[in-house]
């Protein structure tokens, strides 16, 4: 073919309509049709919102894993959008609007996990669970409103709420079962479920244990709003996918990290930036699981620098060694180290290592005021 | 409904009811020293600013030009070792870092980076130039940094400078909207940043 | 923002005060020697229904229809007042259309330009001398020399920089973002909800977007924006009980006055060449029911009362109501 000709071509399809589309479902009553207008209020704001990840790639990777378990015909009611925020949470509104929070795609081990929380979030968008919660919690508050309860802003709270971990006891019993037979449906290891929640049970211990405090692991409220992580949850999720027999088992742990491969730094990094070192640490393990590379030494040791404890200085120290030893070249790696030696009190090597944290980026943004701490070189 | 109608929500909850004024504004004459966040810390400013008589935490002290929306300064005088640098009202689940006495000048930038995301639940924050400065003839540092909440759908711009002087914390941030306010208003707010005395 | 909002402690307690109070840059009017066109920013709109319990119950048809209601009222209202009316969403998708449009034009043209006519079909035999057969066999050497298209070029590429609708979304989302931002000032400063007056501010009433709103004039084809936001939650039936047995409460001395519905309205009058705000009102209580012509009216007449006029405009509006006395 010609340029010419391809050239005419492009001018054609430009000039074509876009195919159409299966006409998508219409909310059916009042109470429906008000809560699509004010998810789609919130879309409408995220078409402009700078904290929607909108890198092609990443959002046809994470597409592709719904599609395959909810299925081609189905996925296309979803209309994803990947958030830059580091907590562990995903939803799909009932207007389509399907939210995937970065924390979420940090804690993820494998494809199979990510596919089991959007058909877990899928299952409730095809039920209607937030339409039956809605109507349930209007029939609540006003039995409550006689005892003189009023609460203000309850709409944004529910809004909020409407979240992985909002719905009632069956209804979460209801998008648990199905998100297993998605998982067998998409070729997934249907046990995959089981896993995200016993981890993030992990996750709160360590976050408590480092905090000194109870874990909130069994505990409602918060971004746990009427159901937690429990026990029985878990064991109910074990029981659903023992009973699986004869099914794929894919993983797609390689796949997972390769898509996330260019992500996961700065996603840890949000995280690693919220005082809860328990948690990163977990989550830094669970990221080394198949070893410990120059980037993941690197990130433990400003997680110890940072926490600055007895004993964390020595500690990153050794990270930052560590991270060099293997390959490591980020030239942070000896900003970390030189800040490190200096605060656990050997501050000749630590100015040596920031000077030689200068020499490897010129132009960082901290350049003047790491110059003044370094010194003159002897 | 994420945060946007959390923003909106009070924003009507306040058009609404009248909320008693619980604390007040008072005048910052131009062209005089005055004495901030109950410490030790002076400041000279070359305009009128608005004073808050609340107390975010104890030893810290608010302005404002056109509301703290618009423009917000923030002093913190004097904070000791184990303190937060704003009130830490999510204890529980989202505690602030606490301020330590060994920390390096890069280090409170890093403290101050932390608290700030921590509180705000933000992803979107960006440390920008950090520079050695001066307060009073102490050794003290300067950066500047962005921001966006999440919902708020306006991105912040900000300057601050810290110094650690006898164990404890001096620091003084702007903030404002990137559009406008921000340059409007940033030579006024590095000429007071100068005029700082401990 | 940081700072404040992290210590802000809010208390309710009863309504201050119910009406229009507005404010505006002092004694300002609207320009008398050029036409004034408002564009309308997407009206925030939300109506629903206050259930017992405090819960809002958002509504779509309310809502929409007193989206259509409000918007026809201020176009019928202002277009009374000699003031054209832009709506920035029909502006943004005019302006988008334009482009796509453009860029078709433009590309077809070139397209046509590049393209010569058809060549002639090859005489029988000739085709086959070996002088006037390439090497490469294809017709290359009969073709006439490329065509001059370099001003189809040109048209071409400046409708491929034209920018996109994503980035005037971008430009009108910003200023919405910080136009929240001012009016929560406003609100907390002027009004003095949940703040507290400003001794610099007084005085006047001095609240700015920036000039950087000469862009949305640009955009737009007007020299002043207008923000509109209504909030109407009208009673349930169950809040209509509690108001009675509210009510009732204080035969026996235990009253608690539930309130009815409520309702909330601004509207914000912004000069894009400077970006200053030369007017604002808030509404509090209802003026009549935003779902319907009448109502949307009443309220659209209400809030838009002591808007800024053009010089001598006031005084034939007055001598009109004089001579209908």
């Amino acid at each position: 073919m010609t340029a010419r000709m391809r050239r005419l071509l492009l001018a054609v399809s430009l000039l074509l309509p876009v195919p159409a589309v299966a006409a998508p479902y219409e909310p059916q009553d009042s109470d429906e049709r008000g809560l699509w207008m004010q998810m789609n209020e919130v879309e409408r704001k995220l078409q402009t919102s700078e904290f929607v990840i909108r890198d092609p790639e990443l959002n046809a990777y994470v597409r592709g894993v719904l599609c395959r378990s909810v299925g081609e015909d189905e996925c296309g009611a979803a209309r994803i959008y990947i958030m830059r925020t580091p907590y562990f949470n995903a939803s799909m509104a009932p207007n389509g609007m399907m939210q995937v929070w970065s924390g979420l795609l940090l804690r993820m081990e494998n494809e199979a996990q990510l596919a089991s929380v959007l058909g877990h979030e899928f299952a409730h968008y095809k039920e209607q669970h937030s339409l039956r919660l809605f109507r349930d919690i209007r029939g609540k508050t006003n039995a409550a409103a006689w005892l003189g309860f009023i609460p203000f802003g309850f709409v944004a709270q529910l809004g909020i709420g409407m979240s992985m971990f909002s719905f009632n006891r069956e209804m979460e019993r209801d998008a648990d079962a199905k998100s297993i037979d998605y998982l067998v449906k998409g070729g997934y290891d249907p046990a995959a479920a089981t896993r995200i929640w016993s981890r993030l049970r992990d996750e709160m211990d360590a976050t408590a244990a480092e905090r000194k405090t109870k874990s909130r692991k069994d505990k409602n409220g918060g971004i746990f709003a009427t159901h937690p992580p429990s026990a029985e949850r878990v064991d109910t999720l074990k029981a659903l996918a023992a009973a699986q027999t004869g099914t794929a088992r894919d993983l797609g742990t390689e796949r997972y990290r390769a898509a996330l491969a260019p992500f996961w730094a700065d996603f840890f990094d949000d995280q690693a930036k919220l005082n809860d070192f328990g948690a990163s640490e977990f989550l830094l393990k669970q990221l080394a699981e198949s070893g410990w590379t120059a980037e993941l030494l690197f990130a433990r040791g400003e997680l110890h620098r940072r926490r600055a404890q007895a004993g964390d200085f020595g500690t990153a120290t050794g990270f930052y060694r560590d991270a060099i030893a293997a390959g490591g070249e980020m030239p942070a790696i000896w900003r970390g180290l030189g800040l490190s030696l200096m605060r656990s009190g050997d501050a000749d090597a630590g100015r040596a290592e920031l000077r030689e944290y200068l020499r490897r980026a010129p132009d960082a943004s901290d350049r003047a005021m790491i110059t003044t701490l370094a010194g003159e070189s002897k | 409904m994420i945060r946007k109608s959390i923003v909106g929500t009070a924003l009507i909850a306040a058009m609404l009811v009248a909320t008693p004024a619980l604390a007040g504004w008072k005048l910052v004459p131009a062209g005089q020293p005055v004495a901030v966040a109950k410490s030790g810390m002076t400041v000279t400013p070359d305009g009128d600013w608005n004073r808050w008589t609340a107390r975010p935490i104890k030893t810290s002290e608010v302005w404002t030009l056109d509301g703290t929306s618009l423009n917000e300064l923030y002093f913190v005088g004097g904070l000791a070792d184990g303190g937060t640098l704003f009130r830490d009202i999510a204890k529980k689940a989202r505690p602030l870092p606490k301020f330590s006495k060994t920390m390096l000048l890069p280090d409170v930038v890093e403290f101050f980076e932390t608290s700030t995301r921590t509180a705000l639940g933000t992803s979107l924050f960006e440390v920008g130039g950090v520079e050695p400065d001066k307060m009073g003839g102490h050794d003290a540092v300067r950066f500047s940094f962005t921001y966006t909440v999440e919902g708020d759908q306006l991105p912040r711009k900000g300057i601050a400078k810290a110094a650690i002087v006898g164990g404890q914390l001096y620091l003084v941030s702007f903030v404002a909207p990137s559009i406008h306010y921000f340059d409007r208003d940033a030579s006024r707010v590095n000429r007071l940043l100068d005029t700082l005395t401990i | 923002m940081l700072a404040g909002a992290l210590a802000a402690s809010v208390s309710l307690s009863s309504v201050a005060f119910a009406g229009t109070k507005d404010f505006a840059l002092q004694g300002y009017a609207l320009p008398a020697d050029k036409p004034v066109t408002i564009t309308l920013m997407r009206p925030d709109v939300d109506v629903g229904q206050l259930q017992g319990g405090g819960l809002a119950e958002p509504n779509a048809d309310w809502t929409e229809s007193a989206r259509k209601e409000i918007t026809a009222a201020l176009r019928a209202k202002l277009q009374a007042r000699n003031i054209d009316f832009v709506m920035m969403e029909e502006r943004l998708a005019g302006v988008e259309a334009a482009r796509v449009a453009a860029l078709d034009a433009t590309q077809q043209a070139l397209t046509l330009c590049q393209t010569p006519p058809a060549p002639l079909p090859p005489v029988e035999g000739e085709a086959l001398s070996a002088d006037t057969v390439s090497p490469s066999g294809d017709d290359a050497t009969t073709l006439p020399p490329a065509p001059d298209c370099s001003a189809e070029q040109a048209a071409f590429a400046a409708a491929q920089a034209a920018p996109e609708a994503a980035i005037h979304a971008d430009l009108v989302a910003d200023y919405d973002g910080l136009h929240s931002a001012v009016v929560g000032a406003i609100i907390a400063h002027k009004y003095g909800l949940a703040g507290g007056k400003l001794p610099t501010k007084k005085e006047d009433f001095a609240y700015t977007l920036g000039p950087g709103t000469a862009e949305i004039g640009k955009l737009s084809g007007a020299n002043y924006g207008l923000f509109v936001m209504t909030y109407d939650q009208f009673a349930s039936d169950s809040r209509k009980a509690m108001q009675v047995v509210g009510a009732l409460g204080c035969l026996i001395g235990a009253c608690v006055i539930v309130s009815g519905g409520q309702h909330v309205a601004y509207v914000s009058l912004v000069e894009l060449e400077s970006g200053n705000i030369v007017w604002f009102n808030l509404l509090r209580g209802s003026k009549g029911d935003v779902r319907e012509a009448e109502g949307a009216g009443k309220m659209i007449d209400a809030i838009l009362a002591g808007m800024p006029s053009r010089p001598g405009e006031t005084a034939a509006a007055s001598s009109e109501l004089a001579a209908k006395k």
